[in-house]
């Protein structure tokens, strides 16, 4: 499968995927460089605050720069529109909470190191196929792990967090990954067998339990997750994850409606077992009657975007945070309060771009199946959680508690998405990788 | 398997497309009502950037102002309290009283007269934080205090006019509340009896009694019906019932009361149903109306500070000449009654708010809304007056008389309810420079006789005049 790719050349002899990517990065900074600079001018903060957008020139340029070598012909969209989304992220950090910016800035730069290190992957992903089982395993012990040793870093509320010492990791961002590599990987492999006729019963044709099996065995491992860390978020969004990749790999849209009837019957049973889950789905479903207490979030949220209009109040003029913790889960609400409607579009279209683009890498492997299922797969990942997020804080969705990936504070969930963002890098471009440090 | 992803990533654009029409819902279409709500904080954060203006009294003396607390957060201040029935009150949590009220968009800043629309717009736009303009009142500091201190203890108004110009001098209300405090004596001002949240002066309905004979006297005398020498029965003995209740004499006369003078002086009712027979139903309306009782005096305040005063529907006559029965009346109105006779039967247009001022700009007059009224010709309200100034020599106004001031004046009193409680009414005036005069209308409520209001009168018109 390895072949070397013809680099197409512009007139100065630059690689045309490097220019391409580069202007747009241009623009990614102008519009970080624009509002970082507009914080500073509005908050009267010394020049000295201006260092966010130094980190982020220097992980934006570094990365490209190292890019170039690593994956010439890669595509030339989605670097640029996740540093967008990452600057206006860090942008947004320092303004909400200001105290959690200079962690921000460092996972920052741990999760473009991260992306550039898997670009050096070989272009076939051998490595993440072939030994699926133990990455399943990994990810079955990490959330063991978390079952055991779980904390919160607020000492209340669900425990999701492994802690070590001053640093918290939360093991279902890292998992997400896992699962979607090993999804892939089996539905790979016995994707077409699943479709094989298996038991009937009656009229209904079963697949094959031999095959069928491991998947149930996933609906079973999100209601554990569920049952057991009232992490509505992760269970929604690994099940459909694994009914989108299901449905790429076999075309098969009866399972996916087998699977959100199963999905609604556990969300259900967890509404009528777990107050957490009750309290999230009351307050979506009518929180008016509860806006001062246990509606106080989403009410607030709401007229956050309300305050937004069109055109927004200005970076640092609105009052997002009167939203409680705008800085993770609601990070969506404060862009559309201070850029308005046309911020809130802006990061829609970020997304969409970047799911977009992970569906073509995906659609450029017809032949690969497990390359093609992983960029579907971390597409799906990335445009879910964005969805779903986003959906919360518009109250479409009841509240599950994920972060906008890249924008929302949250260290796990920034090293977990350049990860997967280096991997759809890496599969976006089938040249071999050169050296890291090649002379 | 690529159509598989082809028909995913169109049920993506779908889900982005809902969302953003969610946006679109909340952030366009539903913002005006949700950013209206109680618990929107946005609101609260915008009223406390605004630099409120102040509210002065004639002289420059600030009443109202807005000063930063030790936060640096700006907070309303008071710094006379008992100014409260016409300055107001200013409160994140109760709103906006008093001129405080009226004149809410000049002192926030916002009033098309302080700012141009288009300024305001462009100050949103760039989140200036608005500085509010300053109101000048035509009240005089130092008479509103008199006229608080003499009212101290009672239930009752005070309302002192300048004549001819028709400037508000004081403006008190008693019992009241210190504008400092309201967010926390709210409830128990709520819950109080006494009602001291209620501006006496311009809300207070009261039957006039025989505060109406001024009325009727003047529209006698200007009919020709009736003459001040006419002689009476012994008016005293005559007795007069309103709904069980005897009606006496503002105070027990000391002389003899044989004509309509003597009735006036002492304000004994029996005469004055006969001086309303003289004039008949129509007469007496007619002179209620020339008076301006009956209709909602022009103080340039909105509605909701200011009763509306309907004229009674189908009077009985013999209630009217009373001034009981259906008829009510403010001491404001009562206050118009007795400038129209110390302004020779003119009643003065009435003015409170004397001019305002934009951030760093001119002070511009704030015209009056009502216009000068005939009550009554000039030789019958000289008359009227005339009888006044008897009434304080010897009558029952007597306790109003002050040394060094020659004060005129009617007192009497109104029952008030069936069991037999009484107010007293004073109305009178006293001359201040050249042809200028004070008239007052003072109303306590729960009295003994017609002197506790004509006290008070004497106290705030002397105090008053030696303040001018």
């Amino acid at each position: 499968m390895v072949m070397q790719a013809a680099l197409a050349f512009d007139a100065e002899g630059i690689p045309r995927t490097a220019r391409r990517e580069r202007f747009l990065l241009v623009l990614a900074g102008l519009f970080v460089a624009a509002n970082r600079l507009a914080l500073l001018l509005v908050g009267g903060q010394p020049v000295v605050e201006l260092w966010p957008l130094a980190v982020w020139l220097a992980c934006a340029a570094g990365a490209h720069v190292i890019l170039n070598r690593q994956v010439p012909n890669r595509d030339p969209f989605i670097f640029p529109t996740v540093m967008l989304l990452a600057g206006w992220g860090l942008t947004l950090v320092a303004r909400l909470a200001p105290p959690f910016a200079a962690r921000q800035a460092v996972w920052l730069v741990v999760g473009t190191g991260a992306l550039v290190v898997v670009t050096a992957l070989p272009p076939n992903l051998r490595v993440l196929q072939r030994y699926r089982y133990t990455w399943l395993l990994v990810g079955l012990m990490l959330l063991a792990a978390t079952l055991v040793f779980g904390v919160n870093p607020s000492e209340f509320g669900p425990r999701l967090w492994l802690g070590f010492g001053p640093i918290y990791f939360q093991p279902s961002e890292p998992l997400k990954l896992l699962l979607v590599v090993f999804l892939a990987s089996y539905l790979a492999e016995k994707g077409a067998l699943i479709l094989e006729p298996g038991p009937r019963v009656g009229r209904w044709s079963l697949p094959p339990m031999a095959y069928f099996g491991p998947l149930l065995l996933m609906w079973g491992f999100c209601v554990v997750l569920l049952v057991w860390q009232r992490d509505l978020g992760a269970a929604t969004l690994f099940f459909a994850v694994f009914l989108a990749m299901l449905y790429v790999s076999t075309g098969q849209i009866g399972y996916a409606v087998a699977g959100l009837a199963m999905l609604l019957v556990a969300g259900a049973a967890g509404y009528l077992l777990f107050d957490l889950v009750r309290l999230r789905v009351d307050a979506w479903w009518n929180p008016w009657p509860d806006a001062s207490d246990r509606a106080f979030q989403i009410v607030q949220s709401l007229l956050a975007l309300a305050a937004g209009g069109v055109f927004g109040q200005g970076v640092g003029q609105g009052a997002p945070v009167y939203v409680p913790v705008v800085h993770t889960d609601f990070v969506f609400a404060a862009i559309t309060e201070e850029w308005g409607l046309i911020g809130a579009l802006g990061t829609l279209g970020c997304v969409a771009i970047l799911v977009l683009r992970a569906m073509r890498v995906a659609a450029d492997h017809p032949r690969a199946p497990f390359r093609l299922l992983l960029a579907a797969g971390i597409g799906t990942l990335l445009g879910v959680q964005s969805l779903l997020i986003m959906g919360g804080v518009v109250k479409l969705v009841p509240l599950t508690g994920v972060t906008l990936p890249f924008v929302s504070y949250g260290g796990s969930s920034m090293l977990s998405s350049f990860i997967m963002v280096g991997l759809l890098l890496r599969l976006s471009d089938s040249s071999p990788p050169a050296s890291l440090f090649r002379r | 398997m690529i159509a598989n992803l082809r028909r995913l990533t169109a049920l993506f654009i779908v889900g982005f497309a809902i969302i953003s029409l969610a946006v679109a819902y909340w952030s366009v279409v539903r913002s005006d009502g949700l950013l209206a709500r109680d618990d929107n904080p946005r609101r609260v954060d915008a009223e406390l950037a605004i630099a409120r203006g102040q509210i002065m009294d004639r002289r420059g003396t600030s009443l109202a102002r807005s000063v930063p607390d030790e936060d640096g957060v700006l907070a309303r201040d008071y710094p006379y309290p008992n100014v409260a029935p016409v300055v107001g009150y200013y409160s994140l949590r109760y709103g906006v009283g008093g001129v405080e009220a009226a004149y809410d968009d000049v002192l926030r800043g916002e009033a098309s007269s302080i700012l141009p629309p288009a300024q305001v717009v462009t100050n949103r736009w760039l989140h200036r934080d608005p500085v509010g303009g300053d109101v000048r009142l035509t009240i005089d500091l130092e008479m509103q205090q008199a006229a608080g201190a003499a009212l101290a203890g009672e239930r009752g108004a005070v309302v002192l006019v300048e004549v001819p110009s028709g400037e508000v001098l004081a403006l008190a209300s008693s019992p009241t509340y210190d504008p400092n405090q309201l967010d926390e004596e709210w409830d128990a001002l709520r819950e109080n009896d006494a009602a001291p949240l209620v501006n006496r002066v311009t809300q207070g309905l009261y039957a006039p009694g025989a505060a109406l004979q001024t009325v009727l006297l003047g529209a006698g005398l200007n009919a020709g019906v009736v003459e001040l020498e006419q002689v009476f029965e012994d008016a005293e003995a005559l007795a007069v019932e309103v709904d069980g209740v005897a009606v006496r004499c503002g105070a027990m006369p000391t002389d003899a009361v044989w004509t309509l003078l003597d009735a006036y002086r002492w304000a004994c009712a029996s005469p004055f149903e006969t001086v309303g027979y003289a004039l008949g139903q129509e007469r007496v309306e007619g002179a209620l109306t020339d008076f301006g009782l009956g209709v909602t005096p022009a103080l340039g305040l909105p509605p909701e500070l200011v009763a509306d005063v309907q004229p009674p529907a189908e009077a009985n006559l013999s209630e009217l000449a009373l001034g009981q029965g259906d008829l009510v009346v403010t001491p404001l109105q009562m206050a118009l009654v007795a400038a129209a006779v110390a302004n020779h039967g003119e009643a003065p247009a009435l003015r409170l708010v004397d001019a305002v001022r934009p951030p760093g700009g001119e002070w511009e007059a704030v015209p009056g809304e009502g216009h000068p009224r005939a009550a009554i010709s000039r030789a019958s309200a000289d008359a009227v007056a005339d009888a006044m100034r008897q009434a304080v020599r010897s009558g029952a106004a007597s306790e109003a008389a002050q040394p060094d001031v020659p004060v005129s004046g009617h007192a009497g009193l109104a029952v008030a309810a069936a069991d037999g409680t009484l107010n007293a009414w004073f109305i009178g005036f006293a001359p201040a420079e050249e042809g200028h005069y004070l008239a007052i209308a003072v109303l306590v409520e729960d009295a003994e006789d017609a002197g506790d209001a004509a006290r008070v009168g004497g106290e705030v018109l002397g105090a008053a005049v030696m303040a001018s």
